[in-house]
């Protein structure tokens, strides 16, 4: 019975049936119990629904205040941060030493600010965490990747905005993973996923060299993309 | 003290977010959740209500404005933050009024009008006498002892959720299966409100 008053309610019966349905809610008790019982439990779990959304808006809140309170914090230690970040960058100008480090940040801010969106107010996932990452919300568009990663772990194009994503938190280890799975992938037209590899292995400290070199070298034997900057790089490092 | 940030969602970008797929739609209400969230604040002050207070009522209009926007309510006349200071603003202004009498009922914003959609007014008028506040309340109860898995589903379901997306979600093999699925989570359901 529970069946056929979901097909009333979603609309799917015949416009008889409707009828039929209709006039029998009038004078029957027991499809009257029934249906009460359909509507009841809708709007129960609608309620409970809501009651568990609200306590995670209340647990976000909870976020948001402490984010806010150590970023008042932060103003002082702000200021220290920044008097010692101009002395080390003063220092690091004056070694004039460009190191791995140094090559793949400039890689990473030259070409990662901004990630392709479709224009035409696409509202699947993987567009929602590329605005995401535009808006320079990582952590919300990392989010959306990993979720999308759960259910298809070998989508190459996840698999790059995720290591990229992973770059800008500064989560190398994971850029590397993401990286590495998609280099795996050899039935793509292009594949960046050894040269983002190196990229992000470049990052980690100490500096893995001879990995870095095997394979950049790779890139380049192999004529994959980003070849012509791995020759740059490899002659610098 | 409090400062929230003020975000830079574009009113478009909310929009198809909570419109769009699951993943997208959640993390979308978090944004629009954290870019108004400063009018917790506001509220302390401009209605004298304790921080709790203003940051429940604040999640039950986040919870209005998303369901507009789901049933088409919003239509766009007014820019979202102006349209979710009204909703809040009205909601603040409720919850003072009702402080003495009943604290609570400013939070019962249930209806069973979204679910009687192009039903007649006759049957509706039937169907509407049938809702009865004291068994939903006795069903939330339960449906919180039918196991993870049912509530889950019960609760994307009541949410609107189709069962080609509830699969998806849940990972079932097909809409059929949830169908199936669901309809035993209701039996089950049914079972254990009858023991009363």
């Amino acid at each position: 019975m529970l069946e056929r008053i979901e097909s009333y309610f979603n609309h799917t019966l015949s416009n008889e049936e409707r009828q039929l349905f209709e006039a029998k809610l009038r004078t029957d008790d027991v499809l009257a119990n029934e249906v009460a019982f359909y509507l009841n439990t809708k709007i129960a779990a609608r309620e409970n629904a809501k009651e568990k959304r609200k306590k995670e808006f209340e647990e976000l809140r909870k976020k948001l205040v402490k984010k806010n309170k150590v970023r008042l914090n932060g103003w002082i230690t702000g200021i220290a941060a920044s008097v010692l970040i101009a002395f080390v960058t003063w220092v690091f100008v004056q070694k004039n030493n460009v190191n791995a480090d140094e090559i793949a940040d400039v890689y990473i801010q030259e070409h990662f600010e901004n990630l392709p969106v479709k224009m035409d107010g696409s509202t699947d996932s993987l567009q929602m965490g590329l605005r995401f990452f535009n808006q320079k919300s990582y952590k919300d568009a990392q989010a959306i990747f990993d979720k999308m990663l759960e259910r298809k772990p070998d989508g190459a194009e996840i698999l790059k905005v995720s290591g990229i994503t992973a770059l800008k938190l500064k989560d190398y280890q994971k850029a590397v993973i993401r990286f590495h799975e998609l280099g795996k992938q050899e039935n793509l037209f292009t594949n960046p996923g050894k040269f983002y590899e190196a990229l992000a292995l470049m990052k980690i400290k100490p500096l893995n060299k001879k990995v870095v070199e095997e394979l950049l070298n790779e890139v380049i034997s192999n004529d994959l993309e980003g070849k012509s900057t791995a020759v740059e790089i490899l002659k610098q490092l | 003290m409090i400062f929230f940030t003020r975000g830079i969602v574009s009113d478009d970008e909310i929009l198809s977010g909570i419109l769009g797929d699951s993943v997208a739609k959640r993390a979308t209400e978090n944004k629009l959740y954290e870019q108004f969230a400063y009018l917790i604040k506001d509220a302390t002050f401009k209605h004298q209500l304790s921080e709790d207070d203003a940051a429940s009522l604040y999640s039950d209009t986040i919870l209005v404005v998303i369901e507009n926007i789901l049933n088409k309510r919003f239509e766009g006349k007014s820019s979202l933050k102006t349209y979710l200071f009204q909703i809040f603003s009205n909601k603040c202004v409720d919850f003072l009024r009702k402080t003495s009498t009943n604290k609570m009922s400013v939070y019962k914003t249930e209806s069973i009008d979204d679910l009687l959609v192009a039903v007649p007014d006759e049957t509706k008028s039937i169907l509407q006498k049938l809702v009865s506040e004291n068994e939903v309340n006795i069903l939330r109860t339960k449906i919180k002892q039918i196991g993870e898995k049912c509530q889950q589903m019960m609760m994307a379901w009541s949410e609107g959720l189709a069962d080609e997306k509830i699969a998806f979600e849940m990972g079932y093999q097909s809409a059929s299966v949830v169908k199936t699925s669901r309809l035993r989570c209701l039996e089950k359901l049914k079972a254990l409100y009858k023991q009363i």
